[in-house]
């Protein structure tokens, strides 16, 4: 699910770094470390500080990519001049301001630090999304959960994925609580 | 180390000789290929015939204890491309090879009549037996018989039906480290020469094969020991490509935009999620698979995988990106059973999943079959593995077959087929494809180091000349680390960590007692090209080969709309140096 993308809602006319180390909390040596690839509608992206993102915008992110077209792609790498010149978005769109809606794609080794990261902010499912994201829950992983509930009234964890209710919704916003294990 | 070479027209039968390597002295892998066939194969020749030669050589630091030092490079005159060829694979014979003191093994001259040899090679002794009964046997079938016949200790270098029928898609199969013929020297067509050759497989026995030992044992031991750290350390060689093998490109790729699908067509597939590294590594461990394996003893960065079907039974190796790619996105195939399944039956006919992939492709554009219809693409692929009219067309690749079927949009440059980057999203590598030796090879220009970049003088890599410099020097570095016998991913770690490439250096230099400097490198990647770009000249190849084709320049590349804008003038000045 979070290959093909979760949508969140932030402030329109965050930068790529203010989102990701200020709203979602990524830590600066993480990000400059670790989060080595980066798509902003599908153009690679060196500078974390001027990138804007809109509504409707696309980031993905991942890890050092090997080959020489992971290199090509890589942030600041040096064989960034391989890349072709993406023609920019239409100059005239409406600029950066309120509310936005923003996907977010994570891929390879970030999967496991960053989506319990946007996990805790929350994130939206389209309804085909969400049905497809918990039919393919298992026992096992709900067995994980503590508690859960459903707008604010609480219920079996375990009868979330088959809740009548959450698979008619045309959107299903999911947020989860991480308790360190004593 | 020795050259064996084996004359299979001599009068009276095949014939072996072993020589000291003369004027090969110091040379391996695709150095000695390269220097071999330019040298003694007459560049007009046919590449099925008697004149053409193929050559199979380890590499420089193959058969020591230097990690990642197992590939195997195979050369000749290739039937695809009608250039040279050089063809690289991991398994084990190359170690095996080196470590029995092979520095080549040279298939020479034809066999008068259709009769198949096999060849067994042990530490003094080589027997070449007449063997009619290996004929059409797919390469898991014979490899079986091999252990049958010869025993565990063995590895084996073998062709299937496509390299026996002469295909120009066959490939030179190599066993891996469970003695499966799941790596191959793929591209070009080599198998077709082993095929012309008459030798069906080549067995070589493990029985007294020792370590190859280096002039300055501490030296050779502190260099591996900065090399491994170098490459562990590192986040692709360390992490990625361990947990997720090359496949981890699929996502990265599809989201720039420059994933072929559908012939070309496009460049995102809506179906990529489903055939992801991510995907696929989840669904090996599911089944009881492995979704990290090496492919040759002394490999620590371990891309490779095993893929079991849903009853948890061996299927294939784990399917690479670039056979992904090929057999699933080009095809616009979302199933990993699927494209698993063709995977197996191209390592069984002994044909290369790219060239497949991109002639499949074609076929579905051609009417052939339906974009998306995987059956049918296991049907065309048995097709190939029955030698009917319909499998030999496809089985001689993709340019053959766009041209029997009337199709325009036929990705491939020198006739070989383009691999899994479109470029028009990435020019860079649209560069490398069309100017490239080997043919449109995604490999060809891929490794550097950032010392080398600066050799001959600093690139900017703002200007747009800096693409056609940086693709001469990812040339040239990338055949240098052809011929030292290691795999070709070592280059991530020496790209970006200046002391990685260094240990690689001191390994040469303290097993061989050189001091080579990076300039020296830096030469022999430039002899090495040289050599190639006058064998192709001579075999009537001028600039018009180096080009893309004319749709790259015409067709925009959905989703950015992006066509290849790299001028002629260009690059025709990437050999300029």
């Amino acid at each position: 699910m979070f290959q093909r993308g979760v949508v969140i809602k932030v402030r329109a006319g965050y930068t790529v770094r203010e989102l990701l180390c200020g709203y979602l909390a990524v830590d600066p040596t993480f990000l400059q470390n670790r989060i080595q690839t980066v798509f902003h509608d599908g153009k690679a992206v060196d500078d974390l500080d001027s990138e804007v993102l809109k509504d409707g915008s696309t980031l993905a992110l991942s890890a050092a990519m090997p080959g020489l077209a992971g290199a090509i792609l890589r942030r600041q790498g040096i064989l960034g001049a391989l890349r072709s010149m993406v023609p920019a978005k239409d100059p005239t769109a409406p600029s950066a301001s309120g509310e936005g809606r923003v996907t977010v794609k994570i891929f390879n080794l970030l999967l496991d630090d960053l989506v319990p990261l946007l996990l805790q902010q929350g994130v939206w499912f389209k309804r085909d999304d969400w049905e497809e994201w918990s039919n393919d829950r298992s026992l096992e992983f709900l067995r994980g959960f503590l508690g859960a509930t459903l707008e604010g009234q609480e219920i079996d964890p375990r009868s979330l994925m088959a809740n009548e209710r959450l698979k008619k919704a045309a959107w299903v916003f999911l947020t989860v609580t991480f308790t360190a294990h004593p | 180390m020795k050259i064996l070479r084996i004359n299979m027209g001599a009068d009276g039968g095949p014939k072996a000789t072993v020589a000291p390597m003369g004027e090969y002295e110091g040379m391996g892998g695709r150095g000695l290929t390269s220097a071999l066939v330019a040298k003694e194969v007459p560049p007009l020749c046919h590449p099925l015939g008697e004149d053409n030669k193929l050559v199979i050589a380890p590499g420089l630091l193959s058969g020591t204890a230097a990690a990642m030092s197992g590939r195997i490079s195979v050369g000749c005159k290739s039937p695809l491309t009608g250039g040279i060829k050089e063809a690289n694979s991991g398994g084990q014979p190359s170690q095996i090879l080196a470590r029995l003191g092979y520095g080549a093994i040279v298939l020479e001259g034809k066999p008068p009549d259709n009769t198949l040899y096999k060849i067994f090679i042990q530490k003094d002794k080589v027997q070449i037996t007449a063997d009619n009964s290996l004929r059409m046997l797919g390469n898991y079938d014979l490899v079986n018989k091999m252990k049958k016949e010869y025993g565990d200790k063995i590895t084996c270098i073998s062709i299937g039906p496509a390299g026996e029928m002469k295909m120009s898609a066959a490939s030179v199969a190599f066993t891996d480290i469970e003695q499966r013929p799941t790596r191959h020297a793929g591209r070009g067509g080599v198998g077709a020469v082993m095929g012309a050759k008459g030798v069906k497989v080549i067995v070589v026995s493990e029985e007294g094969a020792e370590l190859r030992q280096p002039k300055e044992p501490e030296k050779f031991k502190e260099a591996n020991r900065k090399f491994v750290e170098g490459l562990k350390k590192h986040p692709v060689t360390g992490q990625a490509l361990p947990a997720y093998g090359t496949n981890v490109l699929a996502n990265i790729i599809n989201e720039a935009g420059a994933y072929p699908t559908k012939n070309f067509l496009l460049g995102r597939f809506d179906g990529t999620q489903k055939i992801s590294g991510e995907t696929q590594a989840a669904t090996e461990t599911a089944r009881g698979g492995l979704a990290t394996h090496g492919c040759h003893r002394g490999c620590i960065i371990q891309c490779s995988g095993v893929y079991n079907d849903k009853n948890g039974q061996y299927l294939t190796k784990q399917p690479e990106y670039e056979t992904v790619w090929a057999l699933g996105a080009n095809c616009a195939i979302d199933d990993l059973d699927t494209i698993a399944m063709l995977d197996r039956l191209c390592d069984d006919y002994g044909v290369d999943t790219i060239e497949m992939g991109a002639t499949i492709g074609v076929a579905m554009e051609g009417g052939v079959a339906k974009f998306g219809d995987g059956a049918a693409a296991i049907n065309l692929l048995k097709e190939i593995g029955k030698g009917t009219a319909l499998g030999r067309i496809l089985g001689n690749g993709a340019a053959v077959t766009g041209k029997v079927f009337g199709v325009e949009r036929v990705p491939v440059v020198k006739g070989q087929a383009l691999p899994a980057y479109d470029p028009r999203a990435v020019q860079g590598m649209g560069v490398t494809y069309a100017t490239s030796t080997m043919g449109a090879d995604h490999t060809a220009g891929y490794a550097v180091a950032a010392n080398i970049l600066k050799v001959g003088g600093y690139v900017d890599p703002l200007k747009p000349e800096g693409q056609i410099d940086l693709s001469r020097n990812l040339q040239i570095a990338t055949a240098a680390v052809d011929a030292t016998g290691m795999c070709l991913f070592i280059a991530f770690a020496t790209m970006d960590q200046p002391e990685t490439f260094q240990a690689l250096i001191d390994l040469l230099n303290a097993f061989y007692g050189w001091k080579l400097t990076a300039d020296d490198v830096v030469a022999l990647g430039k002899k090495i090209l040289k050599l190639e770009r006058g064998f192709n000249a001579l075999a009537g190849f001028t600039a018009k080969q180096d080009r893309l084709p004319d749709f790259f320049k015409k067709e925009k590349l959905p989703p950015h709309n992006v066509t290849f804008t790299v001028k002629d003038e260009a690059l025709d000045r990437v050999f300029n140096w």
